[in-house]
């Protein structure tokens, strides 16, 4: 083996001298400079008709190895065309042909076919009207030339040109086209037979400068420097182009009135292969990401980002249909993949697209980079990251009237968010979203399959759909919160004065248009959803409402209406604690409780809302002002409608339990155990006046075991149980039951006429049934007192007085009493009263009352009323029978003023009295009023005074054995003002009779005269007692009753005086004196 | 003896000094119609019979004045005032003296002088 190598390279050095020896030969001693120059220059002023200057020709072929070729060391070609830069077209240092020798040799053809240039300048000149500086060549063929040369100098069938370090600057001005290739250094490689050309131009790295004017106004500029390779073929009709390109640099700029943008790629590398047959191009561009710039105007949209680019795709250009089979562009760390087709209908002038298009895990502050200065402001302060997924489909047909299909999702993965006026950082914040879209509704859409996001102690999360983009949009939302709010509290402006702290959480599910909120269409709107309010605290200025946890659901509209006409709105909350507070205003606070509401569309004032309120609660309490309540387990239903038959007016239906009330208001109290209502209120606005006669309450109300204070009340009312019926006429009581302090009262009856009493048009009619064990009528009359009667028409009559006792008026109330027991200010006692008690108008009556007092069984009628200031009446009409006179006097001390002598008198008799009088308001009596006429009867009394009777009894001559012992009194007297007139009356002792008569006045002052009738004397002595108490005169004197009771003999004024006895006495019985 | 010689001296002397003639005046009823007044007590005598009294000391006006019913029967004149809650009270004067102007009545303990009020 190594024998043979050694023969083979032996062989071969050999031929290759004897080749390099002939080479030399031929170049230094046949084809010498001298011989060629000529024949060069010749041949070239054959083919170029412009001046042209060749320098020395000689013959290569170690340069050119293994072939041979032409090498002038200077060609210049000057062609003046007007307007080019300069004459010169071509101007190069040296230029080699490689030629073919065999041809030369053979057939003395020159055929070349590879140039090589070096050094130098190319000017390319086409003027405006398309004349090029380098149209030099001749018409004559090289046939002609032959004939006349000895050589034939074909150029054709060029297979390489060389470049080297050469400059190329090309103009034409029907274009606007400027390129200056410069320091460019080529090979451009290639064969062209009739049907095939295949070509390849390498070329080094060089300068490239472009300058296209695209209109009168507008120029394209380019400025590159690259390396490239690019192979090609056109074979059969098939073009097939494979370029390489590398370390680009470059810049573009246009500019123009309306748009101007700059462009600046640095370092790129591209590979693009493709092939053309007929119209159809399919390739492949693969573009190492690279640095780009981008600026459009002054804004720059890229800087530095780094780009790459791979595109397979297949075009057809008379269809200007282009399918990507495979694009993906990234710019910096962001990569976009499109695959599809698109399609340029020139004839229907539409653009027909199926693309598809993905891009995964976009860094969110990657794309916040790209955002351009002048688009700063709007991502000032805010600090975004994530990443984004994005896939779609653009689908359809793209014209004056139509859009194509955009069908993408994009998602969002961890994502953050912080902005300046958000006073919170988002985390977590993930979305998936599908858009759905031709640009048209209702066919277009947004899908939120999630989106969700977190703030440190917050999160939301939302999914649902948009519809209507395009015009009302429709959003369906689904939305689950959980809020604290104290992180949100930033956001509230000072000035609004609001604090918020606590917890809500819950779901919503809404669904509205932007119309409907914009327009604030309630009634459209629908949305439902449960939160829970954990600790909240919320404060605005002086109001403030608290919840430990509570619940609330609602709905709008209602879903599960109970009436057709509540279906507006729906809403349940449960609480365990609310409390709402208004400073130096009212405060109120629920546990436990569950409120349930539902109404009709309430923002509408022109009708009656329809209400629906149940509510069980197990603690209330309200305070306002003075006012205290505390309720235990209210419970209930309220209910508010339109009348029927008359819609404009509200109607509403209270029903009601409760346990203990405790309420405070001022300087009354009320405790109650329990209160049942059942109310129904119809509203007649017509009425104006009165509350009550606008709402016309009708219904049922229950209280049991209820304790009432009033500041005018000794003692507080106790009520054990109260039930009472009413409607707007009439008030219906069951039962009333009360007690104050030792007083019980029952009470049962009718009230009527209410309405027409408060409008003014009757009285208050009532008939009621009282019974008590116990009364003290004092304290019935302070519950009573200034019934009424207005503050005024109080401050009339009573004045300052606030003793004097004012009857209610406007009423005509009776009582059926049945009182066990009664006392009046703790010094009067009656027991077993029964009877009428009337009050009317104002006027107290007491109509034929019987009861038993200490010292006998009474019948009292009585009559009391106060017309007006300082004018009090009061009447009295009572009937004592067998009563202790000393009692008489005891119970009824004024009897001692009226008829002092009765002091004198003890044992049982019959009293009957009837007086009146008017008063002032502190009840003083005005004297010119006082009228009283009285009755005694009596039967074996005893004088007491002792002392008296000796007097008495000494000056008509008694006998000492005489008895203080009275066998029968019957008397008569009245009281006319300050005047009391006894009427003679008969008083039998013993053997004596005397008949007793005259006149006191209140002042008492006596004149009285004791007559003897019958005594063992035989005249007639007589006794006056003149004087005071304190200072009596006893003296005889006239008799002047001698012949009463003594019919026969008595004179007409003794009959006079016994007929006004009779007249009292039967109108103090009631008997008819005629 | 002494004690019978007095009883008959006693007897005599009542029997002189006590017995009284007793003389009828008869007075024009008409002349008691209209008003009249004793100090601030006013009275008031109507055709009918009926009257009313009341005195402006006291706030008492004429419109709340309380009623009576009256007879003139020679020189007796009766008042029977009437009481609201039921009962009467008769009060009998003889007139001393009734002019146009002037009326004066008494009774055993006292006497009354008014004036005529236009």
């Amino acid at each position: 083996m190594k024998k043979f190598l050694k023969i083979f390279f032996i062989s071969l050095g050999t031929l290759l001298l004897l080749a390099f020896i002939a080479a030399g030969i031929v170049s230094w001693l046949i084809f010498t400079p001298e011989k060629l120059t000529p024949i060069v220059r010749k041949q070239a002023a054959e083919y170029i008709n412009c001046k042209s200057e060749i320098g020395e020709v000689e013959i290569t072929f170690f340069s050119t190895f293994p072939r041979f070729g032409l090498r002038a060391n200077k060609l210049i070609l000057v062609n003046p065309v007007y307007g080019a830069p300069n004459d010169t077209l071509v101007n190069l240092k040296e230029i080699t042909g490689v030629i073919n020798i065999e041809s030369l040799v053979k057939n003395r053809e020159l055929v070349v076919n590879d140039f090589r240039l070096s050094g130098g300048n190319i000017c390319a000149y086409i003027d405006s009207n398309g004349h090029a500086n380098f149209d030099i060549f001749g018409n004559s063929s090289p046939e002609q030339d032959t004939a006349q040369t000895d050589l034939v100098f074909k150029i054709i069938d060029i297979e390489n040109i060389d470049l080297k370090n050469i400059s190329i600057l090309y103009i034409d001005e029907t274009m606007n086209l400027k390129a200056d290739a410069r320091r460019l250094s080529a090979n451009i490689n290639g064969s062209m037979t009739t049907n095939d050309i295949v070509g390849v131009i390498d070329a080094k790295p060089f300068g490239l400068a472009l300058e296209y004017g695209t209109g009168t106004s507008s120029v394209l500029e380019t400025e590159i420097h690259m390396s490239a390779k690019v192979s090609g073929s056109l074979k059969s009709g098939t073009l097939n182009v494979d370029a390489a390109v590398n370390s680009l640099d470059g810049i573009l700029h246009y500019g123009s009135d309306s748009l101007t943008f700059d462009m600046g790629i640095k370092n790129m590398s591209a590979v693009v292969n493709g092939s053309a047959h007929g119209d159809s191009i399919s390739g492949k561009i693969s573009m190492e990401p690279c640095e780009v710039m981008f600026q459009l105007g002054n804004e720059k949209y890229l800087q530095d980002a780094v780009v790459g680019l791979n595109i397979v795709a297949d075009a057809m250009l008379s269809r200007q249909f282009v399918m990507l089979k495979e694009v993906s562009l990234s710019v910096n760390d962001l990569k976009l993949d499109v695959a599809g087709t698109i399609e340029n209908d020139t004839v229907q002038k539409l653009v027909a697209t199926n693309l598809s298009y993905k891009f995964s895990s976009w860094p969110v502050k990657s794309i916040m980079a790209l955002v351009p200065p002048s688009f700063s402001s709007y991502t000032e302060g805010v600090a975004a990251d994530g990443n984004l997924y994005s896939e779609g489909t653009v689908k359809g047909v793209y014209s004056q009237s139509s859009m194509p299909l955009i069908d993408l999702r994009v998602l969002l993965e961890n994502g953050t968010l912080q902005y300046s006026d958000f006073p919170v950082p988002l985390t977590a914040v993930n979305a998936d979203v599908n858009i759905h879209t031709d640009f048209k509704d209702p066919q277009s859409y947004v899908s939120i399959n999630s989106l969700d996001a977190k703030t440190p102690q917050s999160s939301i999360k939302t999914t649902g759909r948009i519809t209507n983009l395009f015009s009302d949009m429709h959003l369906h939302l689904n939305t689950d919160v959980s809020v604290l709010l104290s992180e949100f509290a930033p956001m509230i402006p000072d000035s609004m004065k609001i604090t918020a702290n606590g917890k809500v959480s819950g779901n919503m599910e809404t669904e509205f248009s932007m119309s409907q909120i914009e327009n604030v269409e309630l009634e459209k709107i629908k949305t439902s959803g449960t939160f829970t309010l954990s600790g909240l605290d919320i404060v605005y200025d002086s109001l403030s409402v608290k919840t430990g946890l509570s619940t609330v659901e609602f709905a709008l509209p209602n879903p599960k209406a109970s009436t057709g006409n509540t279906n507006f709105v729906f809403a349940d909350i449960t609480t365990n604690n609310l409390s709402a507070n208004k400073t130096n205003s009212f405060s109120a606070s629920l546990q436990n409780a569950e409120i349930s509401f539902e109404s009709s569309d309430v923002r509408d004032t022109s009708k009656i809302p329809d209400i629906l309120c149940s509510f069980n609660i197990n603690t209330l309490n309200a305070q306002m002002d003075s006012m205290n309540v505390s309720i235990v387990q209210p419970s209930g239903n309220i209910a508010i409608a339109p009348r029927k038959n008359m819609a404009g007016e509200p109607e509403i239906r209270l029903t009601y339990n409760s346990g203990r009330i405790d309420a405070l208001f001022g300087e009354y109290s009320a405790l109650i155990e329990k209160l049942n209502l059942d109310i129904n209120a119809e509203k007649d606005s017509a009425q104006k006046d009165n509350m009550l006669l606008q709402w016309n309450p009708r219904g049922f109300m229950a209280i049991e075991t209820g304790t009432v204070t009033m500041a005018s009340l000794s003692y507080p009312v106790e009520i054990p149980e109260i039930k009472m019926r009413f409607d707007p006429e009439t008030v219906n009581i069951e039962k009333g039951a009360a007690n104050i302090n030792q007083s019980d009262f029952n009470l049962s009856g009718k009230l009527t006429n209410v309405s027409s009493y408060i409008k003014g048009d009757s009285l208050l009619m009532g008939e009621f049934s009282f019974a008590s064990g116990v009364t003290d009528i004092l304290q019935l009359m302070n519950i009573t007192n200034g019934i009424g009667y207005s503050d005024e028409e109080q401050d009339e009559i009573a004045g300052n007085s606030s003793s004097t006792f004012l009857v209610p008026k406007g009423m005509d109330i009776t009582l059926h009493t049945n009182i066990n027991n009664a006392t009046y200010g703790g010094n009067i006692t009656a027991s077993n009263i029964n009877g009428y008690v009337r009050v009317y108008n104002g006027t107290l009556v007491l109509d034929e009352i019987s009861f038993t007092m200490p010292a006998a069984r009474m019948e009292l009628t009585a009559m009391y009323r106060t017309p007006r200031e300082n004018h009090l009446f009061m009447g009295l009409n009572m009937r004592m029978l067998n009563i202790e006179i000393a009692e008489l006097l005891q119970m009824i001390p004024a009897i001692d003023t009226m008829m002092p002598m009765l002091r004198s008198f003890g044992g049982e008799g019959e009293f009957r009295f009837a007086g009146e009088l008017y008063t002032d308001s502190l009840y003083n009596v005005k004297m010119s009023t006082i009228r009283a006429s009285s009755s005694i009867r009596g039967n074996d009394l005893v004088l007491m005074d002792g002392e008296t009777f000796g007097r008495i009894a000494r000056t008509l001559r008694f006998r000492k054995q005489t008895e203080n012992k009275i066998d029968s009194l019957s008397a008569e007297f009245t009281i006319f003002r300050n005047e009391v007139d006894i009427y003679p009356f008969l008083i039998v002792m013993d053997k004596y009779k005397a008949v007793v008569g005259g006149r006191h006045y209140l002042n008492m002052n006596f004149d009285y005269n004791i007559s003897l009738v019958e005594s063992p004397l035989p005249i007639r002595l007589a006794v006056g007692v003149k004087g005071t108490p304190d200072k009596m005169r006893f003296r005889l004197s006239r008799s002047k009753y001698a012949n009463f009771y003594r019919p026969a003999s008595r004179r007409i004024v003794e009959n006079k005086e016994m007929e006004l006895r009779q007249l009292i006495r039967s109108a103090l019985t009631g008997e008819n004196t005629e | 003896m002494k004690k019978i010689l007095f009883i008959a001296i006693v007897f005599l002397l009542s029997s002189v000094l006590f017995n009284s003639c007793e003389k009828e005046y008869e007075f024009d009823e008409t002349l008691l119609y209209g008003k009249w007044k004793q100090g601030t007590l006013y009275y008031k005598y109507l055709s009918d019979h009926t009257g009313a009294t009341w005195d402006t000391s006291e706030d008492v006006t004429e419109e709340e004045a309380q009623k009576f019913t009256w007879t003139l029967v020679n020189s007796e004149l009766r008042q029977i005032h009437i009481m609201e809650i039921g009962g009467e009270i008769p009060k009998n004067y003889n007139i001393t003296e009734l002019t146009a102007t002037s009326l004066k009545y008494n009774d055993s303990f006292s006497s009354y002088s008014f004036s005529k009020v236009n």
